[in-house]
């Protein structure tokens, strides 16, 4: 079964992501939301991106633009909360990393 | 009640002298006690639920650990500790618990992704 | 049609809550049936009240209200986490002991963690904020 990985806060503070990067397989993704859109510039994140560049990884474009982070699209599709709806049912199940 | 042979995970990741660690505890057991299949997994700080001999009274806190041997009549019956977790904290396998699985990091996530809904606390 | 249930762990004066809202609002909007929002550990003090929240500020508690009132969501909260951060709706009178009183809104239904279950069971999806 697959996983959709919610990443609320920011490995800079917290180490929810170091867990949560530990827990992704390679059919899951990983959504970056709230505070866990500053991950993008951590070097957890820099790390899990080397090691598994087919996971698919988005992050709430809103949710970087509050914050000044600028995301590269190579890194992280940006989406809209709408769309992270649509992402919920399309994997078996949700952890919230908070 | 309505049926549901959803599999619920219990993900505890907070450390033992907090109010989080209790309440997941609670739902854990609440589940359990409506025949849900329920599974517990400890990971990060949550592993530190794991260990013997701590006193939550000498803080004043109840000791909600002594209910996690009720779990077994609750028929929650896996429990996973993940081990990159223990050997972080420098903590050996001492647990005051009879039936828990020290996993490897990807074995721990294998058995998440058996789960139709995961909680995190 | 898709079902879905949310888990709210975070007060309402916490900016992680207003992603929540926006997320229940979103999933309304493109024809989700939310089952059910369930409030637990400090995600009941959202049931509070007595929230005041300065005018220029995300009014929280208002959000909450509409989607109970305009959508139908049932807002559930744990009374037993409730009670021990004061929420009850069994406040007794000091003066008329047969008359009780509530601090909990009147938006919020009052139930325990066998509702969670309950949401678990009837929904296709449960996330948790």
């Amino acid at each position: 079964m697959t996983i959709l990985h919610l990443q609320r806060t920011s490995a800079f503070d917290k180490n929810d992501f170091a867990q949560c990067v530990l827990s992704i397989k390679p059919d899951d993704a990983l959504v970056l939301i709230d505070d866990g859109c500053y991950n993008a510039s951590h070097s957890l994140f820099i790390n899990f991106k080397k090691q598994n560049p087919t996971v698919a990884v988005f992050h709430i474009q809103e949710h970087a633009q509050a914050r000044a982070i600028e995301i590269n699209h190579d890194q992280s599709s940006p989406i809209t909360m709408a769309k992270l709806v649509e992402l919920t049912f399309q994997y078996n199940s949700t952890i919230t990393w908070q | 009640m309505s049926e549901s042979c959803k599999k619920i995970a219990i993900l505890n990741a907070s450390s033992t002298i907090n109010q989080a660690s209790k309440e997941a505890l609670d739902a854990a057991l609440i589940y359990g006690s409506y025949e849900q299949s329920t599974s517990l997994f400890f990971q990060g700080e949550g592993v530190r639920q794991l260990i013997s001999n701590q006193q939550l009274e000498t803080v004043h806190v109840k000791d909600y650990l002594k209910t996690m041997a009720a779990l077994a009549f609750y028929d929650i019956e896996n429990i996973y500790a993940c081990k990159a977790s223990l050997v972080e904290r420098g903590l050996a396998e001492g647990f005051h618990l009879d039936d828990v699985q020290v996993l490897s990091s990807d074995a721990f996530s294998d058995k998440l992704h058996q789960h139709n809904v995961i909680l995190r606390f | 049609m898709q079902t879905l249930s949310v888990v709210i762990t975070t007060p309402p004066c916490s900016y992680s809550t207003i992603t929540a809202i926006d997320y229940i609002n979103h999933a309304i909007k493109a024809g989700v049936n939310v089952v059910g929002v369930f409030f637990y550990q400090d995600g009941v003090l959202n049931a509070s009240a007595n929230i005041a929240i300065a005018n220029d500020e995300y009014q929280t508690h208002k959000h909450w209200q509409k989607l109970n009132t305009e959508h139908g969501v049932n807002l559930h909260v744990c009374i037993t986490a409730c009670e021990k951060r004061g929420l009850s709706d069994d406040i007794g009178d000091t003066v008329n002991t047969e008359v009780t009183q509530s601090n909990i809104s009147q938006y919020f239904t009052v139930s325990g963690l066998g509702e969670l279950v309950e949401l678990t069971a009837k929904s296709e999806k449960m996330v948790q904020f």
